[in-house]
C-alpha cells in the first residue's frame, strides 16, 4: 500500500504532527458539510444505528418475498423457512394472502381481507419461531383506506407460551392495546393510524418477569407498562409465534385489508447487548452499494466466513431494511491497541434499500451507510471487532483507490469500549466481541 | 451555520487533543501501569439524525483500578498461564472490562510476548461453555480473558502470529506430513502466483472436531505477497475454505 494508506490508517499512532493536520483536514471538510441530517435511526440507544449481528445468520426477514401463494407465504431460502399456518374462520372471500399491491419494501406482502359482518370473522396467519423469551418484536402493519369500512388488524405475539403482547387497529384508526383477556385499551394519548400508511410497530423492554412491555410506533413509545395477557392458547399461538389477522367486529360488513410485512422473526433487540456493529462509515455524494463496492471488493472467503447482517435505517422516508454479506478478505495488518501485526479478516458491509441502492438527502447526496470489523484470521475466528480499526483501514482503502475521505467526521453517538460476550449466531458458543468504535464514522466521497 | 462552524471547530480541536492525549497515553513502555481502553466517550456535540429520547447511549463500563489490579493478579499467579508463559517475556499492554448484556462480568487483558513464541496447548477461548481445541502454533500475542465473579481465568485465545525465518522447533507433525503438505501448499495456485522462491512456513496446526487429525496452515510467501494454504492432515488435500491470499500493509 502506499503512503497514503499507511498516514490515515494509522494517523492517530504516527504522532502528533500527522495528528494536527487530520484536525486540519477535518476542519475544512467541516465548513462545508454534514452540518445536520434528517437521518433518522432507531434503537433505545437513541441515535445510534442499530445493525444486527455480525456475521449472523440469527435474524430472518419474513418479507413475504418467498413463495406461491397464499398457503405458502415463507422467507428467502437458504436461511430457512418461517413455518406460517394460513387460516380461514370466515365467511364470503375472508382471505389471508400474499399481496403484490401493498409491500413495505421489496414487491409483496401478507394480507388479510375481511369482509363479512360479524364478530371473529376472520383471516390469519401463525408462525411459530424459537425464540424463547424475546426482548424485542417488531413489525410493520398498514390497514386499508376504503370509506366506511372498520375491518380490524390484530397482531398478537408471544414467546414463553404463558403471555401474549397485542395490538390492534380500531375503529377510527387507534392504535390499542389488550391488557386482560377481553378488553383493548387506547394508549395515552391516543395514538392515531391513518389508513394506507406503513407503520413500525415494536415491542420493546419486554420483561418477562413483569409481565410488561412498551409499545412504540416509528421510533417512538407510545405506551408503557403494557401488561401481557395471560393465557396459553391464543387461537392456536400455542408455544411462541406471531399471528396476525384481520376481522371486522363492528357490524358494518368489512371488506377492508390488513397488511404486515417484514417481520424479523429471530433476533436480538435493540440494546446494546444486541448491537454488534456500529454504523463507522457513509459513502456520499453520488453512492450506490454497488459503486462502493465496484472500489472495495473481494467477494468473501466463503458462506461460512460472510454471512449476511442487516441494518435499519431511516432518512424521513420511512423504515428501511437491508441485508449484506459485505466483502471480507484476510490480511495481515497492525491492530493499535494490540500493538503488533496480527492476522485477520477485514469486513466491510454496506447498506441501502434494495429499490434504489442508495439513500439520499440534500446534505450528502446518494449516500449509503457501512459497518466495519475485523474478524480473527485462523479457522476458528475466535473474536470478532475492532470496528474503529476497520473502519480506518476501510478509509484508508478507498483513499488509496482515489476517493476523497473525511476522517470521523460524523458523530453517531455509537460510541464503545468494551469486550462483549455475545452467542456466535452460526456455531451456538459464546464468543467474544471487541467493540471499539470512536462514535465517529468516516465520510468518503464517491464521485 | 457559522456557529456550527465554530462550535465544530472547538470540538475538533478537543477531538484532536484527545488523540493527542491518546498518542502520549499509548506508548508503551514496560514497567509502567498498563493501559486501560479508552479512557471515555468523546465530546458530543454534533448528534446527527433525530434522537427517540433523551441521553447520550454511551455505556460506562470502566474498570476500576482494584478490578484492574485483582485482574492482573490473577493472570500473573495462574498455574496454567505461568506454564504457557514460562521462559518467555511477555507485557500486558491493555486491559478492559468484558460485558454481558449490561453486566461488566470480566476483564479482558491484551498480552503481548517479545517476538514469536511457540505454543502446544489446550485452549479454552470462550467462557463459561468449556469449549476446547488443541492448537500448536505461533504467537506473538493473545487474549486472556478473566472472570472477576470468580476470580478466576476463563479464557485463553493465542492469535496466530508468523513463523521466524529460522526457528529449533521440532514440527508439531511428523517429517512425512510436513514435507508432503508443504509441497501441496507450494503447488497451490496461489502459492504458484507468488512467483520464485516461495516458502511455506508452518503457522499453526488446530485439531478440532472437524478435523480430528488436525488442520495445517502453511504461510507461504515471497516477495510477491503471501497467502495462508490449508490442510487437513487426514486427508492430506487443501481446505479451500480456510485457504485464501493475505494482503499485508507495508511494515
Amino acid at each position: 500500500m502506499n503512503d497514503i494508506f499507511r498516514k490515515v490508517g494509522k494517523a492517530r499512532f504516527l504522532g502528533p504532527a500527522v495528528i494536527v493536520v487530520v484536525a486540519l483536514v477535518l476542519i475544512s471538510n467541516l465548513a462545508y458539510a454534514y452540518t445536520t441530517s434528517n437521518l433518522k435511526v432507531l434503537s433505545i440507544q437513541e441515535d445510534r444505528f442499530y445493525n444486527y449481528d455480525c456475521d449472523d445468520a440469527e435474524v430472518i426477514i419474513e418479507d413475504f418475498e418467498w413463495g406461491s401463494d397464499g398457503t405458502s407465504l415463507g422467507v428467502e431460502p437458504p436461511l430457512g423457512a418461517v413455518d406460517w399456518t394460513v387460516t380461514k374462520f370466515g365467511y364470503g372471500t375472508a382471505s389471508a394472502k400474499i399481496d403484490t399491491s401493498q409491500h413495505h419494501q421489496g414487491t409483496r406482502s401478507a394480507e388479510f381481507y375481511s369482509n363479512y359482518n360479524g364478530w371473529d370473522i376472520n383471516a390469519w396467519v401463525l408462525a411459530s419461531y424459537p425464540e424463547y423469551r424475546p426482548q424485542w418484536r417488531r413489525f410493520w402493519a398498514r390497514t386499508s383506506g376504503v370509506s366506511g369500512i372498520t375491518t380490524t388488524g390484530w397482531v398478537t405475539a408471544t414467546g414463553d407460551g404463558q403471555h401474549f403482547l397485542s395490538v390492534r387497529v380500531q375503529l377510527g384508526g387507534r392504535l390499542q392495546y389488550r391488557q386482560d383477556s377481553y378488553w383493548w385499551h387506547d394508549t395515552n394519548p391516543v395514538f392515531k393510524i391513518r389508513p394506507n400508511r406503513w407503520y413500525f410497530i415494536e415491542f420493546r423492554n419486554i420483561d418477562w418477569e413483569a409481565a410488561t412491555y412498551s409499545i412504540y410506533v416509528d421510533g417512538n413509545r407510545v405506551q408503557d407498562g403494557v401488561p401481557m395477557v395471560p393465557g396459553t392458547d391464543w387461537h392456536g399461538l400455542d408455544y411462541n409465534g406471531i399471528t396476525s389477522y384481520a376481522t371486522d367486529d363492528t357490524y358494518d360488513a368489512g371488506g377492508g385489508s390488513f397488511w404486515i410485512d417484514d417481520i424479523p422473526v429471530v433476533g436480538g433487540p435493540p440494546s446494546s447487548t444486541g448491537v454488534t456493529c456500529p454504523a463507522t462509515m457513509v459513502f456520499d455524494t453520488n453512492a450506490q452499494t454497488s459503486k462502493v463496492k465496484d472500489v472495495i471488493y473481494w467477494g468473501t472467503a466463503s458462506p461460512l466466513f460472510a454471512t449476511t447482517d442487516y441494518a435499519l435505517l431511516n432518512d424521513g422516508d420511512g423504515w428501511i431494511w437491508d441485508g449484506d454479506r459485505g466483502t471480507k478478505k484476510a490480511y495481515n495488518i497492525y491492530i493499535p491497541e494490540i500493538e503488533d501485526w496480527v492476522d485477520v479478516y477485514v469486513h466491510l458491509r454496506v447498506y441501502a434499500p434494495d429499490s434504489t441502492d442508495y439513500m439520499s438527502n440534500s446534505e450528502w447526496g446518494k449516500y449509503v451507510i457501512g459497518t466495519t470489523h475485523f474478524d480473527e484470521g485462523s479457522i476458528l475466528e475466535l473474536w470478532y471487532g475492532f470496528n474503529e480499526d476497520a473502519e480506518n483501514f476501510f478509509a484508508g482503502y478507498a483513499n488509496a483507490k482515489g476517493l476523497t475521505i473525511s476522517e470521523d467526521i460524523i458523530y453517531f453517538n455509537n460510541y464503545e469500549n468494551r469486550v462483549e460476550l455475545i452467542i456466535h449466531p452460526i456455531w451456538g458458543i459464546p464468543t467474544y466481541y471487541y467493540w471499539f468504535n470512536d462514535g465517529y464514522a468516516t465520510v468518503v466521497n464517491v464521485p | 451555520v457559522r456557529n456550527w462552524k465554530t462550535r465544530a471547530t472547538v470540538i475538533v480541536m478537543i477531538a484532536a487533543l484527545a488523540l493527542l492525549g491518546g498518542v502520549v497515553a499509548s506508548s508503551p513502555s514496560q514497567g509502567e501501569p498498563v493501559e486501560s481502553f479508552a479512557p471515555g466517550p468523546p465530546e458530543a456535540p454534533v448528534v446527527v439524525g433525530n434522537t427517540t429520547g433523551g441521553g447520550q447511549g454511551v455505556s460506562d463500563f470502566t474498570l476500576t483500578e482494584e478490578e484492574k489490579a485483582t485482574a492482573l493478579h490473577i493472570i500473573e499467579s495462574d498455574a496454567h498461564v505461568g506454564e504457557i508463559f514460562k521462559g518467555v517475556d511477555w507485557h500486558v499492554k491493555l486491559i478492559g472490562p468484558i460485558t454481558e448484556g449490561l453486566q461488566k462480568i470480566g476483564v479482558a487483558a491484551i498480552i503481548k510476548f517479545d517476538g514469536a513464541i511457540w505454543m502446544e496447548d489446550t485452549f479454552s477461548p470462550y467462557y463459561p461453555s468449556g469449549y476446547s481445541y488443541v492448537a500448536k502454533l505461533w504467537v506473538r500475542n493473545m487474549f486472556v480473558y478473566v472472570d472477576l465473579r470468580d476470580s478466576k481465568i476463563v479464557g485463553l485465545t493465542p492469535n496466530m502470529g508468523r513463523a521466524p525465518i529460522t526457528s529449533s522447533i521440532t514440527s508439531p507433525i511428523t517429517s512425512e506430513e510436513h514435507a508432503a503438505a508443504a509441497e501441496i501448499s507450494l503447488g497451490h495456485p496461489l502459492a504458484r502466483a507468488l512467483g520464485e522462491n516461495v516458502q511455506a512456513y508452518l503457522t499453526a496446526v488446530y485439531y478440532t472436531d472437524d478435523y480430528p487429525q488436525g488442520i495445517v496452515l502453511f504461510n507461504v510467501r515471497s516477495e510477491q505477497g503471501e497467502a495462508m494454504v490449508a490442510i487437513d492432515l487426514d486427508k492430506m488435500v487443501v481446505v479451500e475454505q480456510y485457504t485464501t491470499s493475505v494482503e499485508s500493509l507495508e511494515r
